[in-house]
């Protein structure tokens, strides 16, 4: 114990020696031991990134006299100084040593345990030493000297490189000390910048990011409140204040009592409260339209006003606006050649027919396979064998019917102004069905029919409209049919580029329960894609989406906030041909394309993306025009599968043809004169294409033309516009929803809208004798067989190129409450939407 | 009064000189008069050998018979005043006087005039002659007797109404040849003193000429028109001229030489090609030759009326000839204006398209009296017929039902389609054969079993054997239904199709050629 003490004495003694002769160094070995570079110059040159990056890694170790030695990183790192206060520290809690041995060793790691061990950077051929821990000030790591360049760079702006190192570093040394605080300079340096380039949303989502690191961090709130207020003022000038909303609840999330939020607040409320007032105001005097609307428009501003929510929940039960989202609207321009779903749409807004079909049982062999209504009969009897029927209309109107009670003489006006030749509603077809009509009394009409009817209902599916005559109709008018507008259940308000409005003809009464009112306004609004519709229908802007694409469906399906409903009618998709076009005259060529095609494999990729995760239940190759659920449908008739060779045969048999008539027409001199086109193309024609509008159809067509091209045969998809306006066109695309075809299918293949002999001039005979044979049919079993005759025909004869069909599905948020019956598939997107309610619905993400 | 009494004194005396007049002139006794009258039941010699016929059992002594061309018309008008018209006596009596001075001062000596006022007729007016018929008229004017005679040749029935001032005038002619009623015709006025001379217009309009067919050598035609002899004192109302039509028809006489059955000659017209007072020619239009016969038989005369069109156009209706209830819908019609159809076509051609009651309408050319209809199903011709339009409104034609045709063409075609199809893939495999053969990186085994493959799977494509099984299949059913419906023309049609595709299986899906092709092959492949 005395050797201890003593040994120890010396040693102290022997320092304290050493501090004072400065001549002898405490801690070299190294009698050449070199100068060291003091502290104050190093810092003012801390290494370039180059340096630090390309370079060896060194560590700074600053001595209490200010002398820095640059060494290999040390070890233990970081926090060295510390770590060895801790080592020698817990040394004291070593076990005692048993042995003497044990001991001396003992002795010599603690007195090693002050010292560390440095290797020097240019230390020569022994540069390792060691130094006492209380000859040490600091110890600069090399993560620290990159630190340091890092917010030298910060502070000169280069954000990118010191973002860069930064990364590397955290990469490396994801829990180095001084990290977080190089990075939260670093967002708050980018929000800085994103804010100074005007890139307010930028900068709030890094600030946001900075706030969840450190709220107090310096400098943060102020530009936190800078940033808000120019995203919230932006929107406001825009009028948007559901982004203004936006910015201002991320404000309140992060800083609840800033001044930025608490001005914006009150501001909002404020302007929801004038709307509210003038909601309440409107309400009053009764005019519900007004009031929804400044009351929905106070809503959109400050939902979270004190007492907008009642009002809100009462206005808008008692004017109900159905909000719908669609890809596109109904066009005035719009041919019976391409009509689309939104043509559709509109027109079942805009006209009532006398029945109209609301469902399909499935069952083909039934005559009522497809379920129609009536809005306007209480009951039609047939008498002498169906050859008369007395149709007994509905007296009493239901509250929420949105035309006024129609009369016998009304339903006569419009029946005289179909069967007189002279008038431009004249159907052929129900002009060859009526002998004459008689008005019984203002609720009764009768009926005499020249020849029974396979289906009644199917026959009377018109509306109860009449066009204007040519002379009176108003230029600027869109429609041809507005001669009765008392008849239209829902009239189109406003219309602009991106939004229509469809208001209820006549309003529901005032004196009923509030709880019992019914959609009043239809709103049709359009989004540049599906996707953003789907979005939209998400957050709430939109109540309902009339098409889904089937590859959203399982997704949207999932949702509980949403019913998902498929329609009655699946969409087919058919190629179809000019019956007045010479080249596809030729049989042969139109097998030839239908042989080239394999539609399996265009269904699968392009119209379900089964890829992208569609379903492939929800389309199928068809053999007609309509469903392959229709009672149309021939079961005889086969997919036909592709054969590319015989395609490539056939083209050469038409090629032969095409070639023999050249040589007939010209004589062999001028035939070397005009040559075909190219070696490719043969002496067949280009062929001209259109199609309708959609990303779907055009894929479909580009595939089929490439498809085509390989076995030598050019299709050019033209302009359908100019194409279908001049009649300069070859092959026409179409979607169709075919409901009842006994008498849906005639004006289908005639491009009409009614069923017109003079339309069937162009048809081959077989055809245009079946199709009459058809419209003659005596009964439902005679129509569905020659239907069926017609279909096989059709397929066999290629008169027709039917692709696939493709499940259609509407999707409506479960606050409307629509479609009554669960069980029947919906035939028309507003099927019946007299009866729907819409419940109010209160944003949820209100601040 | 006075006066009254005179002008009725001179037109009593003016009727009775006119009279007399018109029996000098035919060289005839007063009695030619009766003799006149009784020519239609009478009928004592036919018109062609001019021979004596016993008349009846009353009639004891045969009376000469008056040619035709010396008979004038004669001819009641029966005029129709409505009560509510309210016409006064005055006005009456003078539109009675205009009329009857009209006649005289157009028609002359053509026509011995007998005017009354009528009082049967239920309606006196528009309507009241519309529902008018044939039959209620026969019934009316039937003599007690079966041989005694009608009193009149043409029977005009007029009617006179007034709507405020305007008066309304109507009127139709019932031949008692024809025993037709012609259309109705109908004028108006505002002046009281035109009603005479309104009412006189209508008469040329309805006035039908008749004419007696003479003799028929291939298409020319001899007629007699009667009362030729006595021409038209106003050249505007002469019976006939060059390129008018007359529609002509049988009378079937009994011994007795009462009429039994007037049948009108469908699809057959007379067109006048030369007037030379009484000697006229014209020829004869039809569908197909004989329809007049060329012989006269006994007891049938041959008499025609002149028809003018009265219409711009006429609507023609096609039906079924085993169906007339059915129309025939969606078929082309072509409209050729020319006399016969083996003329060559100097007028376009008009395209027509029959709607859903089977109706197509077709205008008059005023060059081309008649006009041949033309009635297709795809190539096959269905009817070819000459037609006058205008004359009346509707027309109905019957035409062969060619749906079990159509139905046969259908079928074919559908074979053809297969027929190509075998083809193809036969040409196709074939070519890859030989393309097989070419290549000379392929082993001489490996090309001989790849050669082989494809001259399988030729042999196992369908051939002729299995084409003409569908074929008679197809065709032979067909054909013993359209037999059974004696339906010649569709009978004659599939057999026609039957042995074309017949031909078309012979040639494209020859074995020959085949084998001839696997022979070169095999040759080549042995070099």
């Amino acid at each position: 114990m005395k050797k201890r003490f003593f040994c120890r004495f010396l040693i102290v003694l022997m320092i304290f020696a050493g501090l004072k002769f400065k001549s002898c160094p405490l801690f070299a070995q190294d009698e050449f031991e070199p100068t060291y570079p003091k502290y104050e110059e190093m810092i003012k040159n801390i290494p370039t990134v180059k340096e630090l990056l390309t370079g060896k890694p060194v560590d700074w170790i600053v001595l209490n006299n200010d002398d820095v030695i640059i060494a290999e990183p040390v070890s233990p790192r970081p926090e060295t100084l510390k770590k060895i206060e801790a080592r020698i520290a817990e040394s004291l809690k070593w076990p005692i040593p048993q042995t003497r041995a044990e001991r001396a060793e003992q002795n010599e790691k603690r007195r090693l345990l002050p010292y560390l061990f440095i290797t020097l950077r240019d230390g020569g051929e022994n540069p390792e030493r060691k130094i006492h821990k209380r000859e040490i000030r600091e110890i600069i790591h090399h993560e620290d000297l990159l630190l340091r360049r890092i917010g030298i760079l910060q502070d000169e702006g280069d954000l990118a490189l010191s973002f860069e190192l930064l990364f590397n570093l955290k990469r490396r040394k994801p829990n180095w000390p001084t990290i977080a605080q190089y990075e939260n300079r670093q967002l708050l340096a980018e929000g800085k910048r994103h804010y100074n380039e005007k890139r307010a949303e930028a900068a709030l989502a890094v600030l946001e990011e900075l706030h969840g690191r450190n709220p107090k961090f310096p400098g943060l709130k102020e530009l936190l409140g800078d940033v808000a207020n120019r995203l919230i003022t932006d929107a406001l000038n825009t009028n948007d204040y559901r982004r203004a909303r936006h910015y201002i609840g991320r404000l309140q999330r992060r800083e609840p009592q800033h001044p930025i939020f608490i001005k914006w607040r009150d501001d909002l409320s404020a302007r929801a409260t004038k709307h509210l007032n003038a909601a309440r105001t409107a309400s009053r005097e009764k005019k519900h339209d007004e009031a929804a609307k400044s009351v929905a428009e106070a809503v959109k501003i400050w939902p979270a006003t004190p007492g907008l929510r009642g009002a809100y929940d009462a206005m808008m039960r008692r004017f109900q606006t159905l909000r719908v989202g669609v890809v596109r609207f109904s066009s005035a321009e719009t041919t019976n050649l391409l009509s689309t779903m939104a043509d559709a749409r509109q027109e079942y807004l805009s006209e009532t027919p006398l029945f109209e079909a609301q469902g399909y049982f499935g069952s083909p062999s039934r005559d009522d396979a497809i379920y129609y209504q009536t809005k306007f009969f209480d009951e039609w009897e047939p008498n002498d064998l169906g050859r008369r029927t007395v149709f007994k209309l509905q007296i009493d109107r239901p509250y929420y019917q949105p035309q006024p009670v129609v009369t016998a003489s009304d339903i006569a006006k419009t029946l005289r102004a179909r069967i007189q030749p002279q008038s431009p509603d004249y159907d052929e077809r129900l002009a060859s069905y009526i002998k004459s009509f008689t008005v019984l009394s203002p609720s009764q009409l009768q009926i005499r029919f020249s020849r029974v009817p396979p289906r009644l209902e199917s026959l009377l599916n018109f509306p109860l409209t009449m066009t204007q005559p040519e002379s009176t109709r108003s230029k600027s008018a869109t429609s041809t049919r507005s001669a009765s507008p008392r008849f239209v259940p829902y009239r189109r308000q406003e219309w602009t580029e991106n939004q229509q409005v469809f208001r209820r003809f006549l309003p529901e009464p005032e004196n009923v329960p509030e709880n019992r009112y019914h959609v009043a306004q239809v709103e049709e609004k359009t989004f540049d894609s599906h996707e953003k519709a789907i979005q939209a229908l998400k957050r709430g802007t939109i109540h309902m989406l009339a098409n889904v694409r089937v590859w959203h469906v399982n997704q949207l399906k999932k949702d509980e906030r949403f019913d998902v409903r498929q329609y009655a009618f699946p969409v087919t998709h058919v190629l179809q041909f000019n019956p007045e076009s010479e080249t596809l005259k030729s049989r042969e060529l139109r097998r030839a394309l239908r042989y080239a095609l394999n539609r399996e494999d265009m269904l699968r990729k392009i119209a379900l993306r089964t890829h992208e995760g569609g379903d492939p239940d929800y389309g199928r190759v068809v053999t007609g025009p309509f469903s392959s659920q229709s009672y149309a449908t021939s079961g005889i008739v086969k997919p036909v599968q592709p054969d590319i060779i015989l395609a490539l045969a056939l083209k050469i048999v038409v090629n032969r043809q095409h070639e023999r008539a050249h040589n007939a027409a010209l004589g062999p001199a001028m035939f070397v004169a005009i040559s075909p086109d190219g070696e490719q193309n043969g002496y067949i024609p280009t062929l001209r294409m259109v199609i309708p509008p959609g990303e779907v159809t055009r894929e479909v067509a580009e595939k089929c033309v490439e498809t085509w091209d390989r076995i030598g045969l050019k299709v050019q998809i033209v302009p359908a516009r100019q194409a279908i306006a001049s009649g300069e066109w070859d092959i026409v695309y179409r979607k169709v929803k075919m409901v009842d075809p006994i008498v849906d299918l005639w004006p289908f293949l005639t491009f009409e809208n009614r069923a017109r002999v003079e339309s069937l001039k162009h048809f081959p005979d077989w055809l245009r004798q079946e199709l009459i044979r058809l419209d003659f049919a005596r009964d439902w079993q005679q129509a569905t067989e020659t239907l069926r005759n017609l279909h096989q025909h059709l397929a066999e004869q290629a008169h027709l190129l039917p692709l696939f069909e493709v499940d259609d599905f509407l999707a409506i948020r479960k606050t409307v409450s629509a479609f009554n019956d669960s069980s029947l598939r919906p035939v028309h997107t507003y099927q019946n939407i007299e009866q729907w309610i819409v419940n109010p619905w209160y944003p949820p993400n209100a601040p | 009064m006075i006066v009254r009494i005179l002008i009725a004194l001179l037109l009593l005396l003016g009727g009775l000189h006119f009279a007399q007049a018109n029996f000098e002139d035919v060289k005839s006794s007063p009695s030619v008069r009766k003799s006149d009258q009784q020519q239609d039941s009478d009928k004592k010699n036919s018109s062609r050998t001019g021979k004596s016929q016993p008349s009846g059992k009353k009639t004891k002594t045969p009376k000469p018979e008056v040619p035709l061309e010396f008979r004038p018309y004669r001819v009641r008008i029966s005029l129709a005043i409505d009560w509510q018209a309210k016409i006064a006596p005055r006005l009456r009596q003078r539109v009675f006087a205009d009329l009857k001075d009209a006649i005289d001062r157009s028609y002359g000596r053509m026509w011995t005039v007998e005017m009354e006022r009528n009082r049967w007729l239920p309606l006196p007016g528009e309507v009241g002659l519309k529902r008018l018929t044939g039959d209620q008229l026969l019934e009316r004017f039937r003599p007690q007797t079966e041989s005694a005679p009608v009193p009149f040749d043409k029977l005009f029935v007029l009617t006179l109404q007034r709507r405020g001032p305007r008066f309304l005038l109507a009127g139709r002619e019932w031949d008692t040849k024809s025993r037709k009623l012609s259309i109705l015709e109908k004028t108006s006025t505002n002046q009281p003193r035109e009603v005479g001379r309104k009412l006189f217009a209508l008469l040329p309009k309805l006035f039908h000429p008749v004419f007696s067919i003479e003799s028929v050598n291939g298409t020319e035609v001899d007629l007699r028109l009667q009362a030729a002899m006595f021409p038209a004192i106003d050249p505007s109302v002469a019976q006939v001229r060059v390129n008018d039509v007359i529609t002509p028809y049988f009378r079937y006489l009994d011994k007795n030489h009462v009429v039994q059955k007037i049948r009108s000659i469908p699809w057959t017209y007379i067109i006048i090609d030369k007037v030379d007072q009484q000697f006229i020619t014209g020829s004869m239009v039809t569908d197909r030759g004989g329809r007049l016969g060329t012989g006269r038989r006994r007891r049938v005369e041959v008499l025609g009326n002149l028809v003018r069109p009265r219409f711009s156009s006429s609507r023609l209706k096609m039906v079924y000839q085993t169906d007339e209830t059915k129309p025939l819908v969606g078929y082309h019609i072509n409209l050729i204006p020319k006399r016969f159809y083996r003329d060559k076509r100097t007028e376009p051609l008009i395209r027509r398209f029959s709607g859903r009651d089977g109706i197509v309408q077709i205008p008059v050319n005023p060059r081309f009296p008649i006009i041949w209809v033309y009635v297709y199903s795809g190539s096959a011709l269905l009817a070819r017929v000459p037609y006058c339009p205008g004359v009346s409104n509707n027309e109905t034609i019957p035409v062969p039902d060619d749906s079990i045709r159509l139905a046969v063409e259908g079928e074919i075609s559908l074979l053809k389609n297969e027929l190509i199809d075998v083809v193809a893939r036969r040409a196709t495999l074939m070519a890859l054969a030989k393309k097989i053969s070419d290549d000379e990186s392929i082993p001489a085994a490996k090309k001989e079993m790849q050669i082989d493959e494809k001259f399988a799977m030729i042999a196992q494509l369908p051939g002729i054997e299995e084409f003409e099984d569908k074929l008679t299949k197809i065709c032979y059913d067909a054909g013993k239904n359209a037999e059974k419906l004696k339906n010649r023309f569709a009978v004659r049609k599939i057999k026609k199709m039957w042995e074309d595709t017949s031909k078309l299986v012979a040639k494209f899906l020859d074995p020959e050629p085949v084998r001839k092709f696997r022979q070169e092959l095999r040759e080549a492949a042995k070099k």
